[in-house]
Formats: structure tokens, sequence, C-alpha cells
């Protein structure tokens, strides 16, 4: 007993690659995924400043988050060789650093440096939108590759799509103890990006929202 | 009464007495002298001696002669349902006295509306929590709150004092102090090794130092220990061998308390029970993660005498007295004398005649522990607890309660910290340190001026910078975090149609989210099986107990043997004759024949092979946690040595090591590899990554206010969006080591995860005193450890690499 039959648990201990409806994809430790063929790196979910939001409510967290997040983002960009970066929904947690008059130049210059940003809107994204009016960057809802559609938030359509948004997680039985994880869910149409940003929370993927995707799918733990 | 009531009692009262037929003792009547004298008082009397009474006395006495319009006493205790019950004990002789008293609870079940009519219009008498009082004391009108207070009463201050709970307490009363400067304290306590400790810790805020007043002493309590029929067996925690003797016992009492260490070891020990209850004895079950409905009843059917027995763990040391207790059987080890002393108190409240209590312990070293922990209660000794140094996290959180109350500067602020027992040696640049916290999070980014929670005005005073942010903070005020759980229900219908019925306590939310439809469990005493696990909530419905029925694991409940304990085991086995039952005793002398048994003050150190592996066996005393650090950081060691060690166990009084290659006879090795200095550098690099850390980092975030407490129920949907304390831990390690919450974090690890100070003076006391002793077979003491072996979870550190294994397993595929 004790070990959910509904999923099955693989630790991502080093880039895995796969094939998904025809292309080859390359899941990361890190949490990014990276697509060869057009060397596009694709990271979901950054809430850069996710701690200057709750710092506004009283709650100090460690003013790092963004600069850990974008580190660890450009890392995995000078890893992969990335020419394109697609940012896949919810790069910003809230309008308070997308509206710092550094913070956004800062950063679309850095990243530019490595590889052409492409932003995928979210959630949280509604204040990006605006921001992103006078640069030069790809803007769109949706990005796609072939069959493949990546969007933020997954489509009720269905369809061979990549998403983030839910954040997802998972416990794992190990011989450890439970351990809990941020993981890659990987289904026959789906695949699920955990988030990317250094301060982001997970849901587990039992919960309502994540268990039609989890169903019978492999949980790349990271 | 006393042929001379004393003047102090009025009327109504002594006549309430004289219809009882109750005579005053003589340490209450030494209360109420204090108390007409301006005093305050250390009452130290065992369980069921009337301390509460004599704690309420002077207050009492003083309401009958008039009752101010506010609130009068101010009760404290640590268990909310202990506030209730004794509310419920004072109102009925209050209205047999015709006194015209309010008596109020305020806990945290009390509805908010009830709270703010008690905040407008206080009663006379309030009986309330730490947190409550914490919540009290930040509101801006204490001062009118507390305008007509008089006594203060602090139930069960041994156990509050030592702990986080304690800390708050102690800073709450340093600010009250201030607020009303005239109170009267009284604290009960059961006994202590150093009451003048406890006494200073009273009188936290600069208030007169306490007087210690000492109940007559009842008769030494009568000790048995179980011999059974049956072997005792080398180890484990159950006490399965002994179930039918225990049995027996149960018929010859009226009413019995079977004490046991953990709820894992509570469920189990009344499964047996019921196993073999052919006489249909009426045995109920009481532990701490039961629905709180469930434990009242029990507590009634006590009080009843509805019950023939009750097996428990630590949620009946505390408290009320439920019904007459006759016979306390403590099941494994005691794990010290004043805990013993605690639960054997639970019998027999005449004090006239002496306690009875059987221990029947489970293993050989737990029946060491026993006769030890018999002859330190006969000798009166008390278990030692070291002086506290207060939590920052708690601080942090006071600082910003404390200023939502009333602006101070900064230095009248630490002037008032420092009054407060564990705060006595803060120093003022870590309080700096805490308040910038507070203030602003005290990074060395300046990030966040323009947000700050603590504002200074032109004078220097500090206020908290508006009413939302101080809303916000009350809901966190306390010091208490909980696992997050899950919620236990049963299930009425199934499929879609499945609806909650009757909610029947909680686990471990980790535990539940391994469960899976068609699993069974105990719980409760009752045999369930898993239907459907749904958020946080956990259905289930009656099931037949199968091979696989698990009980489900709870975290804490393993105290670690104290030291004085472990210290009298270490004398008792030093030596011969080893006066034990015959396997204990032929036990040791095989011991002393093959190998040797530990001597004081020097470490014995055994080293044999066995099958392809080579063991490494330890006899520190030091207790559980202080062993399981040493296991980690020896485990380190040998494998930079190239070594290969595979894993260690640990008990209480041992360690166990095994590895793949044969240990180095090169001379001093082992003064080495032992050698204090583990605690450096290699405890650093191993802490920093550990699991623990990331635990106690939880728990101080969460106290200090960085991330909030998850309320229970409350998170659904938006766990996503709720920030993980593991993660700013490695954002904050990172980038800013030294914080100040990095440090709270390892204060608490040390402290109560990791025993440090403990495993410190040990390694210290016991440098190049080593007796290495090889052998070419496992040695008598260490035959229990052997069995332990794949018992406990692997520490911390193998986390990672039993995450490695699947990845294994993947490669494999």
């Amino acid at each position: 007993m004790n070990t959910p039959t509904l999923h099955k648990f693989l630790a991502l201990r080093a880039t895995r690659a796969l094939s998904f409806h025809g292309h080859s994809v390359e899941l990361r430790p890190s949490g990014a995924l990276f697509f060869p063929e057009v060397s596009a790196l694709v990271v979901a979910d950054l809430h850069l400043g996710k701690a200057l939001h709750y710092s506004a409510a009283g709650m100090f967290l460690p003013p790092y988050e963004a600069d850990a997040t974008l580190q660890k983002l450009d890392a995995e960009a000078q890893a992969t060789g990335a020419r394109t970066i697609v940012l896949l929904g919810d790069a910003f947690h809230s309008a308070r650093l997308t509206t710092d008059a550094d913070f956004l130049p800062r950063m679309i210059k850095n990243l530019s440096r490595r590889a052409a940003p492409i932003f995928v809107l979210g959630n949280h994204d509604r204040p990006l939108a605006r921001a992103l009016d006078g640069f030069a960057c790809a803007v769109h809802d949706a990005w796609r590759l072939g069959p493949i559609v990546l969007r933020h938030e997954p489509d009720a359509r269905g369809g061979p799509q990549i998403f983030g948004h839910l954040h997802p997680c998972a416990r794992v039985p190990t011989r450890a103890g439970k351990q809990r994880r941020a993981c890659f869910v990987v289904g026959a149409d789906t695949i699920v990006m955990p988030a990317f940003g250094a301060l982001t929370g997970g849901l587990c993927v039992t919960s309502a929202a994540l268990a039609p995707y989890a169903l019978g799918a492999d949980l790349y733990m990271i | 009464m006393n042929a001379n009531p004393p003047r102090q009692i009025p009327d109504a009262i002594a006549r309430w007495f004289d219809r009882r037929g109750w005579v005053l003792r003589g340490y209450q009547l030494e209360v109420l002298e204090l108390a007409a004298r301006k005093n305050s008082a250390l009452v130290i009397a065992p369980t069921g001696a009337g301390k509460t009474l004599a704690g309420f006395l002077p207050a009492l006495c003083d309401l009958a002669r008039g009752a101010p319009p506010g609130l009068f006493a101010l009760y404290v205790s640590p268990l909310k349902a202990l506030a209730v019950d004794v509310r419920r004990n004072l109102e009925i002789p209050v209205a047999e006295m015709g006194l015209d008293i309010r008596i109020e609870a305020r806990t945290g079940d009390t509805p908010a509306s009830r709270r703010a009519r008690q905040q407008k219009s206080p009663p006379h008498i309030l009986l309330t929590t730490p947190e409550q009082l914490a919540l009290m004391l930040s509101r801006p009108d204490g001062a009118k709150l507390f305008e007509y207070l008089r006594y203060l009463v602090l139930d069960e201050v041994h156990a509050l004092a030592p702990s986080k709970r304690g800390d708050l307490l102690a800073l709450g009363l340093a600010q009250l102090a201030k607020l009303a400067p005239n109170v009267q304290r009284f604290g009960l306590s059961a006994t202590v090794r150093e009451p003048e400790a406890l006494a200073r810790w009273l009188a936290s805020g600069d208030a007169a130092t306490p007087q210690i007043v000492r109940a007559e002493g009842a008769p030494a309590p009568r000790f048995e220990i179980l011999q059974s029929e049956n072997r005792t067996p080398w180890s484990g925690h159950s006490g399965r061998y002994a179930v039918a003797d225990i049995y027996a016992r149960l018929h010859q009492a009226k009413l019995s308390i079977v004490f046991v260490n953990t709820r894992v070891q509570a469920e189990l020990m009344f499964q047996l029970l019921w196993d073999i209850n052919e006489d249909n004895l009426r045995i109920a079950l009481h532990h701490g993660s039961l629905d709180r409905t469930h434990r009242r009843r029990v507590e009634a059917a006590m009080a009843e005498g509805a019950v023939d027995a009750v097996v428990a763990t630590s949620t009946l040391d505390l408290g009320l007295d439920w019904g007459d207790v006759d016979l306390v059987i403590q099941v494994g080890a005691p794990k010290s004398a004043s805990r013993l002393t605690q639960r054997v108190g639970r019998s027999n409240h005449r004090l006239d005649e002496p306690s009875k209590a059987l221990l029947a312990p489970a293993n050989r070293f737990e029946w060491l522990e026993c006769v030890a922990a018999v002859e330190a209660v006969a000798a009166g000794a008390q278990d030692n607890e070291p002086a506290r140094e207060g939590a920052l996290d708690v601080l942090a959180q006071h600082v910003v309660s404390r200023l939502g109350a009333e602006p101070a500067t900064a230095d009248a602020l630490y002037a008032e910290i420092i009054t407060a027992a564990p705060y006595r040696a803060l120093s003022h640049e870590t309080f700096e340190r805490v308040l910038a916290f507070a203030r602003n999070g005290g990074y060395a980014l300046k990030a966040y001026e323009r947000f700050e929670k603590i504002r200074a005005d032109s004078r220097g005073f500090l206020r908290v910078a508006n009413a939302k942010l101080l809303t916000a903070h009350r809901m966190n005020i306390g010091t208490i975090v909980d696992n997050p759980m899950a919620r236990v229900i049963k299930a009425i219908g199934a499929g879609r149609a499945l609806k909650a019925g009757k909610e029947l306590g909680t686990i471990d939310s980790f535990v539940a989210a391994g469960m899976a439809p068609g699993d069974t469990f105990y719980f409760s005493g009752e045999v369930w099986e898993v239907r459907e696990l749904r958020e946080e909530k956990l259905f289930v419905s009656r099931a037949r107990a199968n091979a696989s029925t698990l009980i489900p694991s709870y975290m804490g409940g393993r105290l670690p043997v104290s030291e004085s304990l472990a210290a009298r085991v270490a004398e008792l086995i030093s030596a011969p004759p080893f006066p034990y039952p015959p396997q204990v005793a032929e036990w040791l002398a095989a011991q002393a024949d093959i190998s040797m048994t530990p001597r004081p003050g020097r470490l014995l150190v055994e080293i044999f092979p066995r099958a392809k592996n080579h063991y490494l066996a330890l006899y520190p005393f030091a207790g559980r946690l202080a062993h399981q650090t040493l296991g980690v950081l020896l485990t380190r060691r040998l494998a930079r040595a190239g070594l290969a060690p595979i894993g260690f166990a640990a008990n209480d009084y041992a360690v166990l090591i095994w590895q793949l290659r044969p240990f180095p006879d090169a001379d001093g090795f082992f003064d080495r590899l032992l050698s204090p200095d583990m605690l450096g550098d290699d405890l650093e690099e191993w802490l920093a990554e550990s699991s623990l850390m990331k635990r106690a980092f939880r728990n101080c975030a969460q106290v200090a206010g960085l991330v909030e407490r998850r309320v229970f129920g409350q998170a659904k949907s938006g766990r996503a969006l709720t920030v993980s304390s593991d993660l700013i831990y490695d954002v904050l390690r990172r980038y800013e080591p030294d914080h100040i919450l990095l440090q709270a974090a390892r204060l608490e690890a040390s402290r109560e995860m990791l025993d440090l100070d403990r495993l410190a003076g040990k390694l210290v006391m016991f440098a190049k005193k080593i007796d290495l002793v090889r052998r070419d077979r496992p040695t008598p003491l260490a035959v229990p450890l052997l069995l332990e072996i794949g018992r406990e979870k692997a520490p911390g550190d193998a986390r990672d690499l039993a995450l490695e294994e699947l990845g294994d397993a993947l490669a494999a595929r």
C-alpha cells in the first residue's frame, strides 16, 4: 500500500529528452524546458516582484528574489545556447515591479543579450502588456510549434499543449520519507510546467485543478 | 476549618469551608498570609494538592468583601481546556458561597463577539491562555482593561516557562508590570529542581521576586516494575509482550490510566488491550490527534466512573483530575523523573496515602531506565531545565504587538524587554537587529524602507505604521506552529454523492497524502478504510483490519531521556552486581564478559564485523536527539575518510554506525574521529542543507510574521500563491546568510532538534577518554541497536540520496 497508483514518479536529476507530438523536448532540472530544433528555452511563472508585493503588506520577503530568478534564467540561457526565450506567463507577480522605471528596461536588455525574449501573457501580466508597449519584443497570447500550443493557462478545447499557471508539485514517497518537490506533469497531450521563480510555491498534483492533467501522467520531480 | 480561622478569610468563604467539612492546608494559609502582606508567591505542590484553590483564595477573599467594576483576577493556563475546566470548577463554589462575581473563560475557541464584550465589560475573573493574553496586551486600551487588576494566577508554570510560549508570556509580564504595577503574582508549579529560577521567571518585568511556598510532602509513591512471564524484548517500544500482564492489572483497579509515550503507541496499546478484552472492560483512548469532543467525552466518562481504563499520552499529564484514578501504568521509558512524578500524581489524591504506579518497560534498556527513574523519584531528584535564552522570532512578534499597544522609544523598549527573564542577556545589538527585522525585514539591501511596518516619529517614538498592519499582525499572534494537518472525516454515501459525516480528528497531511483509496489504518482505536482524499480532507469509512493495516505515524512525542536519568542508568550498569530480573542481569553480565560495561566518565567504543559490514557502537548516554546528530556527523566524517558508511541507528543510550570497509588500526584514529571539532565546519556544512533547518526556519518565519500562519481549512486553491518558507530559506542563505531569522532558526534547531549543547558537553568530556574494544562478533549491548536498524527513517541528509534512487531506477529502465 501507500504508493499512489495514479502517477509515475521520476526523479529529474539530469536533463531528460522526450518526444512530444513529433517534436523533441528537453526537460531540465532547473524547471525550464528546451526545444533543441528551434533553440527555444521555455520558462513559466517567474513571478518577479513577489517579494516586493508581499512586503507592501508587511511581509518582508528577502528582496533578492528577482535577481535570483533572473540569474538562474541567464545560466539556463547560457547553458542551452538558446536563441529564443519564451516566458510562458506570470513573468511578473504584480504591477509593482513592472511599473518600476528601471527594472523592465534592464531586464529586457540583459535577456536580449542572450536571446530574443517572447512574452506570453498570463493572468498576473495585464499591467505588463501596457508596460511592454515601448519595447521591441514579441508579446503573444500563445506561441506555437507545429501542432503544439504553448499558453499560460490550459486551453479547454484540448489538443497538444504546454502550459504553466498551476505550479505543479508532488509528494513522493522515498526511502527517506515523503518529499515535496516541484515537477513537470507529462501526459499524452499535455505538459504542465513547474514554476521557475525563486519564491513561487506549488500546488499539489492531487488538487482539483491539477488532477485532470496528473491522472496517469509521468511526474518528473525537480 | 482551623480552630482559629485566619482573619483574612471572610465569613461567606469560612462558612462554605465549614459546610464542606474542609480544612485549609498549611501552605494554603501561608499563601493567604503572603497575599495579605502584598507579596507574590510561587506555589510548589504535587497534582491534586489543591494548588489551584490556593492560587485563587486571595482573590476570592478580596472579592467577597466587595467586587470592583472591572477585571480583578487573571488566570493563565497552558491548556485551553484547562482554562475552561477551572472556570467551571470555580463557578460552583463561588455560587455556593453566594458571591456575586462574574467568571469567564477566553480561549482561541471563544467567539469574537464574546471576546469583544469581555474587552468592553470584563468579568471579575478571566481564565485564559498565553496567546490570548498577548492579544489583549496588543490593544491600545490595555491600561483601561487592567485598571482594576490585582491578581495574576499562572498555572503549570513549570511546563510553560521553558518554551517559546513561556518566552511570549514573560514578555507579556514585562509589559503588564508597567500597565498594572500593583498586581500580585501567584505561580503554580509541580515540583522542580530549581524553584529559584522559576521564581525569577515569574518576576519578569522587575516585579518583586515571589516567595516560594511548598505543599507538605505527600508520602513517597509506591512503584512496581512489571516482571512479565514473557521475555522482555531487546528493542522496540510497543510493550506488546506485557499486554496480558497489564490487562490483568486493570481488573484490580477501579480506574486506571495507561500512559504511553507517543500517539502511535497509544493506538497500538489500545488495539492490543481490546484484542484480549474478554471481560469487556470499558477501555478508552485519549491522545492529541483525536477530536476535541471525543476527548471531552472520555474525560467526562472518567469523572462519572463510566470507564475502567484509559490509554493516554501526555494529553492527560497536565490539567484537572478526571475521576478517582487508583492505578497509573507507565508503558515504556519514563524519560525523566519529573515526568514520572507528574504522571504518578494522577492517581490517588488522598495526601495521606501513597500513589501507586506500575512501570512496564518495553525493552531492556527501558528496564534500566525504569529502575533509575524509581531511584531518582525516591531520592527526590528532579530534572534540570537548562536556563533558557529567549527565542528571537517570539521577540520579533512581541515588538510589533507591544508597539501596537503603545508607542515607545527604542531605548525604553529595550529596557523593558530585558526585564523579561528569558531576555535578560539580550545584547543591544541583537535587539536592534530584531527591531530592524520588524520594521522592514532588516535586510542589508535597503529595499523596503517605503513599506515600513514600524515608523519613528520626530521624537523617536516607534509605532505601528497603520491599523491594517496591526490587524493582520494580531491574526498571527502565538508561537505554536502546527504541522499541516488533514482532517479525518467519516464518509456518508459514495462516489459523487459522497458527503461529509462526523469529524474524527486530524492526521499529518503528509501521511494522509501517502494514502490511497482502499488503504486501511487505525485511528481513534478503530479501523478505517480510505475512500477519498479531497484537498485537506480524508474521507473514511469503517473497515476490518488486514495484514497491511497501518498505524499512521505522527511527528513529535518522542522526547529524549533526561540528562540526569541517563547518568543514573550509566552509573547502574557500570559495575556488577546487576540487581535486575535474570534476563537483564544476564545480558549485562554477558556484556561485561564479552566486552566491558561502559565506565562512568569514559566513552565505550566497540567495533565488530557482521555479515559483510563493519560496525561501530558508541555509548555516550546523551539522549536520542544528540545521538542522531552524532550519527549524521560521524557518517559524514567516515565517508570523507573513504570508509563508505551505509547508515546509522540511534537510541537514548547509544549510536551504531555500519560501513563497508574495516576500521583502520592507526593509533588515535578514534580520538580524531570523535574530536569535538566535528561541531565546527562539519556541523555547519550539514546543517545548511538539512531539512531540520528548513523546518526550524518555517516555525520561526511564521512566528516572526515573515509568512502568514496557514489557518486550517483556509488555503484551498490559493496554495500556489502562498509563500513557501523553504524557498525563502534558500534565497536568504544565498544572499544574506547572517540574517536574524536564520540565526533564530539555528538556535531553535540546535536546541529542539539536535540537542547540540548536550552533545558538545559529552564530546568534550570524553575527549581522549575512549575505551576501545574490538571483537569478532556483535556485543550484547549492541544487540538492541542492531535490531533497530531499518526502523528509523533515514536522516535528513539521505533525502536527496533516496530521491536519487528513483533516478537510478529511471536509468535502469
